[in-house]
């Protein structure tokens, strides 16, 4: 079943169109995450489900009930905000009670269900503590069971880890992946933080401009991206990227730049200038000699390995290497081989390859 | 040559002691990054060395000289906010040239330097723009141009790209590292953010409560961290208990029920936590000499070019970073082992 559906919307803010023609389907018991830069339109589009904003055209159910027009308390929704909210003033025991209490609860009902949402998200302890005096992932953990305690029809998540330390952010992941596959409870979260889309979601969606660019499974939009803006914008480090032009060398298919040659097993591409993708840790990198040299010019240290920077002829590209393997200004080598791609080009499919570098 | 030595720094701040029994140095042209929690300190520490906060003892020495009673605006700094103020009344341009009004440069003089900094921040586009039309990573830029214009001998920055979006915080890190390499600008770089840290930084100091409590190369600290706190500040991190069984003292975890055998490398002490960093994990299908122990794929957070996999091993979990286009399932079976040794921590501090 349909849980949440988003039927051609948009808004505008002043002359500027931040939600252009956006439609979207959510299935019940999905999380569904909204991923782009800032200003691509994901909050407002939160905005507009939740009832803070009013669209100019189109319509939004909640599954067979329209929501437009309806006020945001009557549209049972649960939303967790980047900035929390939890009441200070009060206990945890009433915050959580406080939204059960607003719909007229009774107050038995409030006390069982307040109790095992204490139990489900271990915060017993601090039922009876004053929220002023938690400390910030004590906070989320009490906004998370607040917002899931009335049992929304879908939970709305704004950008909830933007905040945290690196190591609570992680932490905070595992906890929400734990409980969504626990409670199945369908949710949309909007973030512009590609690992928390890429390991939370089943459908990940790829914003720009108001405009959806791309949408399918996290495997499925990372490993083949529809259009050079997805490839650009998915993968941490950036994946390398440069043009080409498809020619034919002695019969075989050749990808060539300014001065490097790539042999490709695609042969038979229509366009002849491409784009071409190679993940960093899909390009390998050696200490053993070989025909292709390149000189390292930078090497980031990025904890579990290390990011090496170097120049094949006019290419400028990185490369993921254990920690501690290459030296800034040393010489390495790019061993012969197949080395895994894509082929983009604008109104086609994009596809991968097996490239070589012709030496 | 030391830029900075600071000496045994105390600062109370309304009755609170702050900082305590703070030292450490910056060589010239190092880019030393300071990485703690909220409330750990850093930003008391930079505004102390900027000399707007007074302090209750200690030092600072600039280049060897004492500056702990020189006023701010005095000392040979330059420190950027983490809130970003441009003057929106004024171009990208003057913004830049604003803290060289007081050298009554010539025109000629003041485009040239203003012309440099915006070269090498690409922002030559937005001189003659109002900050209003900026996006967030050019605000950020313009503002880090201001911090430079003005060669000081230390410039002092304070979380400047944690308000940006992934994206663009990405961006301006590998920029800001291309002009650090460039120009060897001595540097403190506060930040929450450990991959910041351990990708800018010559060296890291990692602060908890008020106080340094180690220093060191990124990959020093992060392969090597003193205690489980810091460990755990610098990444994801496995902890796990053991005991040291007596009679062949081989390290014992009794929530994995799993013995080591690592030779030498045996700690010092009789129990604690093993510490485990995601990668050090090797999964295999199949048992081998370097997988030895069976686990159970509990959840798979993919993650890109890499997934986060939680393994339920006895009743403990670890989670490994799994690269290989492993065929992984929920309730798979698989075979764990260690890539490297892990680190063994004495008492648990916060776990």
């Amino acid at each position: 079943m349909c849980a949440l559906s988003i039927n051609g919307v948009s808004k505008s803010f002043g002359r500027q169109r931040v939600v252009d023609d956006f439609s979207l389907a959510i299935e019940s018991g999905q999380c569904v995450a909204l991923l782009g830069p800032s200003g691509c339109g994901k909050s407002t589009i939160l905005s507009l489900i939740a009832g803070f904003e009013t669209p100019d055209t189109g319509t939004i159910f909640l599954e067979d009930r329209l929501l437009n027009g309806l006020p945001p308390q009557e549209r049972n929704l649960g939303l967790l905000l980047q900035d929390l909210s939890v009441f200070t003033r009060m206990t945890v025991r009433q915050n959580l009670a406080f939204g059960l209490e607003a719909r007229g609860y009774r107050r038995l009902e409030i006390a069982r269900r307040v109790e095992a949402a204490a139990a489900r998200f271990g915060i017993v302890d601090l039922l009876e503590v004053g929220a002023a005096e938690l400390n910030f992932s004590e906070k989320q953990r009490i906004a998370l069971a607040r917002s899931l305690i009335t049992e929304p029809s879908v939970l709305l998540l704004d950008e909830p880890m933007s905040s945290l330390d690196a190591a609570d952010r992680i932490r905070m992941r595992s906890e929400l992946k734990l409980i969504h596959s626990e409670l199945r409870s369908t949710v949309l979260l909007v973030t512009h933080d590609q690992s928390e889309a890429l390991s939370l979601a089943d459908l990940v969606v790829v914003m720009r401009a108001g405009k959806i660019e791309q949408m399918g499974a996290p495997q499925a939009v990372f490993n083949q991206p529809g259009n050079t803006f997805v490839a650009e914008f998915l993968g941490e480090p950036p994946a390398n990227l440069f043009k080409a032009e498809l020619v034919y060398e002695g019969g075989r298919a050749e990808l060539k730049t300014a001065s490097v040659r790539f042999r490709t097993d695609r042969e038979s591409f229509a366009a002849s200038e491409l784009t071409v993708s190679i993940r960093a840790n899909d390009l390998k990198l050696s200490c053993e000699p070989g025909p292709v040299q390149v000189r390292v010019s930078d090497v980031e240290f990025l904890g579990a390995e290390d990011l090496v920077r170097f120049s094949l002829g006019d290419l400028a590209l990185a490369s993921l290497t254990p920690a501690g393997s290459f030296r800034a200004g040393e010489r390495a080598f790019i061993p012969l081989g197949p080395i895994l791609g894509l082929l983009l080009t604008s109104g086609r499919a994009t596809e991968s390859t097996c490239l070589e570098i012709v030496p | 040559m030391t830029e900075l030595s600071v000496v045994d720094l105390r600062v109370v701040l309304a009755k609170k002691t702050i900082l305590s029994g703070l030292s450490f140095s910056v060589a010239t042209g190092e880019l030393f990054c300071l990485l703690g929690p909220t409330n750990s300190g850093k930003t008391t520490l930079l505004k102390t060395i900027a000399g707007i906060y007074p302090v209750q003892g200690g030092k600072m020495l600039f280049r060897g000289e004492d500056r702990t009673e020189t006023a701010v605006g005095r000392r040979p700094v330059s420190l950027l906010f983490q809130s970003i103020a441009l003057f929106p009344h004024l171009t990208g341009f003057d913004n830049l040239a604003f803290p060289l009004k007081r050298q009554n440069l010539t025109p000629g003089e003041l485009r040239r330097r203003v012309g440099q900094i915006a070269e090498l921040l690409r922002i030559t586009h937005l001189l003659t723009r109002f900050p209003r039309t900026f996006s967030g990573g050019e605000r950020q830029r313009v503002a880090l141009g201001r911090a430079m214009i003005q060669p000081a001998r230390l410039l002092l920055l304070d979380e400047p790209l944690s308000s940006l979006d992934a994206r663009i915080r990405l961006e301006l890190r590998n920029e800001f590292r291309r002009i650090h390499r460039q120009q060897e600008q001595t540097t403190i770089y506060v930040t929450h953010d450990p991959v910041e840290a351990l990708g800018l930084a010559d060296r890291v100091g990692i602060l908890q409560e008020g106080s340094l409590v180690q220093v060191g190369s990124a990959r020093g600290v992060y392969e090597n961290p003193a205690n489980e706190f810091i460990a755990q500040q610098l990444g994801l991190i496995n902890l796990v208990r053991f005991e040291i069984i007596d009679s062949t003292s081989a390290v014992w975890l009794p929530d994995a029920s799993v013995k080591l055998d690592n030779g030498n490398a045996v700690p010092p002490f009789s129990g604690g936590l093993l510490g485990v960093r995601p990668e050090w994990v090797s999964v295999s299908a199949a048992a081998k000499q370097e997988t030895p122990w069976p686990a159970t794929v509990e959840t798979i957070e993919f993650s890109g070019h890499y997934s986060l996999v939680s393994l339920g091993i006895g009743s403990a979990r670890l989670r490994a970073r799994v690269t290989e286009r492993l065929l992984l399932t929920k309730g798979k079976r698989v075979w764990i082992g260690l890539s490297r040794a892990p680190l063994y921590f004495e008492s648990p501090q916060k776990v």
